[in-house]
Formats: structure tokens, sequence, C-alpha cells
């Protein structure tokens, strides 16, 4: 072993099992969160790009906040990293980290938004929630009273050719308590 | 008919331009000059998209253009390999999977260029074990994935891609208007406003099955058959057939999901891994470098239309 290591010949071998050692750490990195924290097979290192339909675009996390008017949709783009880590592995850590990082914020007015429901074809309209980064937001902060989070992934059942909405996890903040998940 | 040995002889044969000669990359400078070229062109352009990669790299990149040599510098390479990782370290969880193979590799060519040894030996064997790896790995993955083998996964791609949509109205007849519909029925799932609503059926065909099966044993298969062949010892022959076997790979899959970082880096592995003796191999991977830059432009929407 200790001629492996001090003898020049081996050079080249010793450097190529650094990369080896390196790629299969990451591997098994990998495969422990798909396995135990429900990392997506396309995310962490693990080539499973194309393998399935449980990709992170497929998760997604509903905030409304509420304050002592009326309520508010977050738009979910101002959580940027802490979103994108969660739905890449959405564990109750995660959620409660994504809670944690929401309730911190600064919310400010940021217009409305429409929408048309599938079923019956109503008009809904919500107000929106934005952070000081956003174009829209206004300069007036929200005094936010309670934040809920709602998370799920929608998946096609194939064969029938239907949705279905996979709940995740939901969390839940107010001044007095703090964040609390439930998975 | 196909004469294996007059290939063979077409491309060992000296090219006439020393331009196409440089860029087989038969002169051990040539292809250390192509790799790390190629390398940093993915860098540039499909390189890591977080701020702690960007700016180091912009003045690494300047530096280059003042320096050309630093290209075959280790510290040059050990510093992109480092800011490389703080990026994926920082996005761990979401980065894409091919942004770890190109860290990788950036490592592999700063262990190549800071040691003494025969470097494009020392890259081909990174190359191989990369190729392999990426190829193994994918067909773990798809063979434990729950809606791979079944053809679900791709059936599913096929009815709410937009990049796959074209493909499959073009194949199966499918109204264009009908993916249309599926990606929008599937957006609105997706949305939070319409939590509480209930989802909707989406369209499908057994036409569309069937293309999926297709698509889904094909790449599967050629997966494999590219990862056992990474593995035997070949003759020339074989190794003819295993580098069209791998462009044979690239060709399709690239056209359809342009997924260009990755498709560059399997190019580079391939250009690495062709021997001495059939350089004239390499300028098919370097064709293929340019063709996918073509892909990235959505042609399969000029034969359909897809609203």
């Amino acid at each position: 072993m200790k001629h492996f290591f001090s003898n020049s010949r081996y050079a080249e071998v010793r450097l190529f099992l650094l990369l080896v050692t390196g790629s299969l750490a990451i591997l098994v990195n990998h495969f422990y969160h798909v396995t135990y924290n429900d990392l997506s097979q396309w995310k962490g290192g693990g080539m499973g790009m194309f393998a399935t339909q449980d990709a992170p675009g497929t998760r997604v996390v509903s905030i409304m906040l509420e304050t002592p008017e009326q309520s508010f949709i977050a738009n979910n783009q101002a959580l940027g990293r802490p979103l994108a880590h969660f739905n890449a592995m959405p564990t109750a850590e995660n959620l409660l980290f994504l809670c944690r990082y929401a309730a911190n914020k600064v919310w400010l007015p940021s217009g409305t938004v429409r929408t048309v429901t599938l079923n019956d074809q109503t008009l809904r309209s919500y107000a929106v929630a934005g952070l000081s980064g956003d174009k829209t937001s206004s300069h007036q902060p929200l005094t936010v009273t309670d934040i809920q989070l709602a998370a799920w992934k929608t998946l096609l059942d194939v064969p029938t050719g239907t949705l279905t909405r996979v709940p995740l996890g939901n969390a839940h903040w107010n001044s007095a308590e703090g964040c609390r998940v439930k998975s | 008919m196909l004469n294996p040995d007059a290939i063979y002889q077409r491309l060992s044969t000296t090219l006439k331009s020393p331009l196409l000669e440089k860029l087989c990359g038969r002169e051990q400078q040539d292809f250390l000059a192509v790799v790390g070229a190629l390398t940093l062109g993915i860098l540039i352009f499909h390189g890591f998209p977080h701020v702690y990669f960007a700016i180091p790299f912009q003045l690494l990149v300047i530096s280059y253009l003042v320096w050309p040599a630093l290209l075959r510098q280790g510290p040059f390479w050990f510093v992109v390999f480092l800011f490389s990782t703080a990026a994926l370290w920082l996005n761990w969880t979401h980065a894409d999977n091919h942004k770890y193979l190109l860290c990788y590799w950036v490592f592999s060519l700063f262990l190549a260029f800071d040691n003494g040894l025969d470097r494009p030996a020392f890259l081909r064997r990174c190359a191989r074990y990369l190729l392999f790896f990426t190829m193994v790995m994918a067909v773990v993955q798809k063979t434990f994935s729950p809606d791979y083998l079944s053809g679900d996964f791709f059936e599913f791609i096929l009815m709410t891609d937009s990049r796959f949509s074209a493909l499959g109205s073009l194949v199966t007849g499918m109204e264009a208007e009908l993916f249309s519909e599926n990606r929008q029925l599937y957006v609105r799932a997706l949305d939070p406003l319409l939590a509480d609503q209930a989802t909707a059926t989406l369209h499908s065909s057994e036409a569309l099955h069937r293309l999926a099966l297709i698509i889904t044993w094909v790449n599967y298969i050629d997966q494999i058959a590219i990862a056992i062949m990474l593995l035997l010892p070949l003759s020339r022959r074989g190794e003819i057939f295993k580098h069209l076997l791998l462009m044979a790979f690239i060709i399709p899959v690239y056209a359809v999901a342009p997924v260009i970082g990755f498709g560059w880096l399997i190019i580079i592995w391939g250009y690495c891994l062709v021997p001495n003796e059939v350089a004239g191999l390499r300028l098919g991977y370097l064709g293929l470098f340019l063709l996918l830059c073509v892909y990235e432009f959505p042609w399969l929407s000029l034969l359909v239309y897809s609203p």
C-alpha cells in the first residue's frame, strides 16, 4: 500500500482514483436522498434525467398570507433558492426552513392575479404579495398575522390520463407560535 | 456496401487541410487545444448559472483571451473547478445532473494539466470512465424508476412537454391542438390558485403509447450497448462501430431534447475516446458539436404547427 502511494509509476492511477472516489461519493449521497428524502431523481448528481415524471417542476407550494384586512397569495418566485431546494427535496425540514424564510420576509402588496376556474369557468381574483425586489410591489409593507403553506406534487396516471395531486405537507406560521409543519 | 477496411484507411489517412488535421488532434498539443477549447465553450455558453461562478469565470475568460496558453495550465483549471464546485455546493439539490458531470470533467482537466503525465492518455481514461458512469447510472435510474420501463414516462412527456409535442404530432398524426390543450390542462393543474379544483383528463392515443414505448426501449438499449462497448477491448472495426453507436445516440436524443450542455460534454468525451489511428472520426464529433447548435432552434415546430 505504501508503495502504491509513494511510487511515481502509480501517479496517474492515484489521480484517476480521486475522480472515481469523488463521483462515487456524490452518487451515494444522491441515492441516499432519493431513497429517504424524496430527492427528485432528476437532481443531485445521479444521471436520472428523463427517467421519471417526478421532476421538481411537478412539485408546487402554495403560500397564503393573512393580514387583518385580507388574504394574499405570495409570489412564489420571490422565494428563490429555499423554494427550489424544497421542490427538489420536499422534506419536513425543508418545508420548515421555507416557512421560516417566508415568515422573515417583508411582504408588499403586488397587484392582483386573475384566473378562470376549470370546472365552472368562473373568474377568480386574488391579491398578490411580493418582496421588495419585485417590480410590481408597492412600498407599503403588509402586517402579516398568519402564513399557510401547502405543498403537493402533480402526477399523471398515464393509463387513465388523469392528473392527481399527492400532498407533500403543510406548514403554518403565526407570530405567537412561529412555524409548525404537518407532513 | 460499406467496406470497413476502406473506412479505416480513410479515417487514418493524414488530411490535406492543415486546419482539419489540427482539429483531428493527432498531435498531442492539437488534441489538448481542441479539448480545452470545447470545454471552455461549454463553460461559457452552458456553464454554472450562479453568481459565484459567473463573475470569476468572466475574469478567467478575459485572462485567457489575453494569454491563450492559460488553457493548458493546471492552476487555470483548478480555479475553474473551485468556482464550479462552489456553485454546485450552494445549489446541490436543484443543480441539473449534467452540471455535476461538467464539474467532474473540469476536475479531470485540472489533474491532467497540473501533472507531468501523459495528458491525452489520462483524459481518455477519465472520458471513458465518465461516459461509462453516465450511461450505466442512466440505465440504473431508468430500471428502478416507477414509470420508465412501462413507457409511461415518455408518454407523459410526449403529452405535456412542448419540446416533444411536435414529434408526437408528426409521428402519430394526433392534432397539434390536442397537445396544446394537454399542456394548458397540465399547467392549470400546477396552478396554486386552482388547487381546490378537480384536475382534468389529458388526451392520448394508442399510437402515442406505441411511440412512447419505442422511444423508451431504443433509448434504454442504446445506453446499455454504449456502456458495454466502453468496457470491451475492441478491434478497429469495433472501435468505429462504438463511435457510430454513440453518434447514433447523440443525433436523435438532442434533436428532441436539446440539453445542449450535456450533449456537448458527451461529444467531448467521444472526441477523447477516438483512437489516434482513426483520428479522422474526431471530425464527426466536431460536426455534431455544431449540429447541436442548430438543434437549439425549434426546427420540429417548422414541420408541425404547435399553438
